[in-house]
């Protein structure tokens, strides 16, 4: 049974197997994994998913509700070796506060910058970098503390600018695109534009 | 005492061994020099030559003879630094005596253009199908360079490099240098036997590169390719005519532009995308369009905006309720030049085109 799951593994992979297309016709166990394979591969790729069959996510979330929940530690794994697990619990505990003092550290030095962070006059104008197009307002231009009123009004301005740079940059293309086009219908207008 | 004994032989050594590694210094100097001197005398033609048999505009007709006659397909990617590459499709054929031109986008929504001798037609999943009167697609190689190399040699000058590889074929290579230094520089690799365009650098005022067009392979074929024989162009869009511009006159205009840069079309249109009424002057080189934008500026600016996005540059000022921006494949300064050499003239004294 596994064999099978295997060689249809393999083949889903591109890989040599002796599963044959005729073989996933005819046995609805394996149309299922095969779907199955297909998903997982897609994920580990990273492509797209397109869920077309709810039943693997229903299946899950009847496997998590199938679960039982664990409230207690299992008791049986310190009981092998009693000497080694109290060693590692207290080598654990010990990292575990040194990374949550790490953590309040960070977190006070972050409030402390955050606090004396001098107010800069807001600039309208990104003067580098490529900022035009349709790249998403990013929140960190208003850190400061401002009202909510004052943070709205600069968000609308970035984003007008972004739409009035945008829209010349498109009309930009389109007119290189037209530009051809008018030289060879509108000829002797262009004749009448160059001299002046 | 055997390590004294020792001591005392060392300076006889060393000195005979320099005394022998001058005897083969001389010799093998002399040597080299006979090598050269002999070597001189056949070299002396060869460069002659070649520079006699290839001539820059020579392989520049014979490139647009190419494009415009030959039957081929070539796969291009179009990489432009921090973005990711595009790669492309492009055949060329001649079909019933025309010729016809396929320009497809691989990445994403199928994206083509088909060009049937003067009828373009662009078929794109995101917009309704249409169809121009262009001579030409705008593809990824600068199409006066490989169609019309006459067009742009008042602001460029095309120097022959020498000869390089580029996707597995020998290749000719050639920079195409602005004249007034003003502009982006060009390299450019094209097919030592076809003659087709194999590579395209654009290069900045440092040297770095901003865009590359390189193809990664190219068939040439005796036969029209199966894609034309299917396409008919009766299959295609009709033309869709554009409406030459009304009667109009700008109260402004560049009263000096950098060499070879002209004047290409001036109209007043609408933004399609905020519907900003904006007076509209397209100026070309050949190799690159710039557009200059003046459009009434409701909101205040007070630096100018300036960035390069995709090797295009973007110049915007406002001044006195007036914003002014140049947009188009050329250097900051040179955009930053255009925008100042804008000037109000009488708007009576301009004509109507």
């Amino acid at each position: 049974m596994s064999d099978k799951f295997e060689q249809l593994s393999a083949w889903v992979d591109g890989e040599q197997s002796t599963t044959q297309v005729d073989d996933v016709k005819t046995d609805v166990q394996l149309q299922q994994k095969w779907q199955d394979y297909h998903l997982v591969g897609d994920t580990l790729r990273g492509d797209e998913i397109l869920l077309t069959d709810k039943s693997l996510l229903e299946s899950i979330a009847d496997a998590l509700d199938d679960e039982p929940t664990v409230l207690a530690p299992n008791p049986n794994k310190s009981k092998i070796i009693p000497i080694w697990s109290n060693v590692v619990s207290l080598a654990k505990q010990s990292s575990q506060f040194a990374v949550a003092a790490s953590v309040a550290a960070v977190m006070i030095l972050g409030v402390q910058n955050y606090n004396t962070e001098v107010s800069q006059p807001f600039t309208t104008a990104p003067t580098s970098g490529p900022q035009g197009g349709l790249a998403p307002v990013s929140l960190s231009q208003s850190r400061t503390i401002q009202t909510p009123e004052q943070q709205m009004n600069e968000r609308q301005a970035v984003l007008e600018q972004r739409k009035r740079i945008n829209a010349l940059l498109v009309d930009h293309q389109q007119q290189i695109r037209l530009q051809a086009a008018i030289e060879n219908v509108n000829e002797p207008k262009i004749e009448q534009v160059k001299p002046e | 005492m055997h390590d004294i004994s020792s001591s005392k032989q060392r300076p006889i050594c060393s000195i005979v061994s320099l005394f022998s590694f001058l005897l083969v210094l001389s010799v093998s100097t002399f040597s080299v020099h006979a090598i050269e001197s002999d070597s001189i005398d056949e070299n002396i033609e060869e460069p002659l030559l070649s520079t006699v048999t290839m001539d820059v505009d020579d392989l520049l007709t014979q490139m647009s003879m190419a494009t415009n006659t030959l039957n081929y397909q070539s796969t291009l990617i179009v990489y432009r630094p921090g973005y990711e590459p595009i790669p492309y499709l492009w055949k060329h054929g001649i079909k019933d005596g025309q010729s016809v031109e396929l320009l497809n986008e691989l990445n994403g929504p199928n994206a083509r253009i088909v060009r049937f001798g003067n009828q373009v037609s662009f078929l794109n999943p995101d917009m309704p199908a249409h169809s121009l009167q262009q001579s030409h697609i705008h593809g990824p190689f600068a199409h006066n360079l490989i169609r019309n190399p006459e067009l742009i040699s008042e602001a460029y000058e095309v120097i022959l490099v020498g000869k390089s590889r580029s996707a597995g074929k020998e290749a000719w290579q050639l920079r195409i240098v602005s004249r007034d230094n003003s502009r982006y520089h060009y390299i450019l690799w094209m097919d030592a036997q076809s003659h087709l365009p194999l590579k395209l650098n654009t290069l900045n005022v440092k040297g770095e590169l901003i865009e590359q067009v390189q193809a990664t392979n190219l068939q040439i074929s005796e036969t029209l390719d199966a894609d034309f024989a299917q396409l008919e162009q009766s299959g295609m869009p009709q033309i869709m005519h554009i409406n030459p511009p009304k009667a109009f006159s700008l109260n402004w205009a560049i009263n000096r532009l950098p060499v070879g840069m002209k004047k290409v079309k001036r109209d007043i249109h609408r933004l399609s995308i905020t519907d900003d009424v904006v007076e509209y002057v397209l100026l070309s080189d050949g190799m690159v369009d710039v557009s200059v934008y003046l459009q009434k500026a409701s909101f205040a600016q007070p630096d100018d905006v300036l960035f390069t996005k995709d090797a295009v540059t973007f110049l915007s000022r406002v001044n006195d309720a007036l914003q002014v921006s140049v947009i188009g494949k050329i250097p900051p300064a040179t955009a930053q030049r255009i925008l100042q050499m804008i000037e109000s003239v009488d708007a009576s004294a301009t004509v109507n085109p």
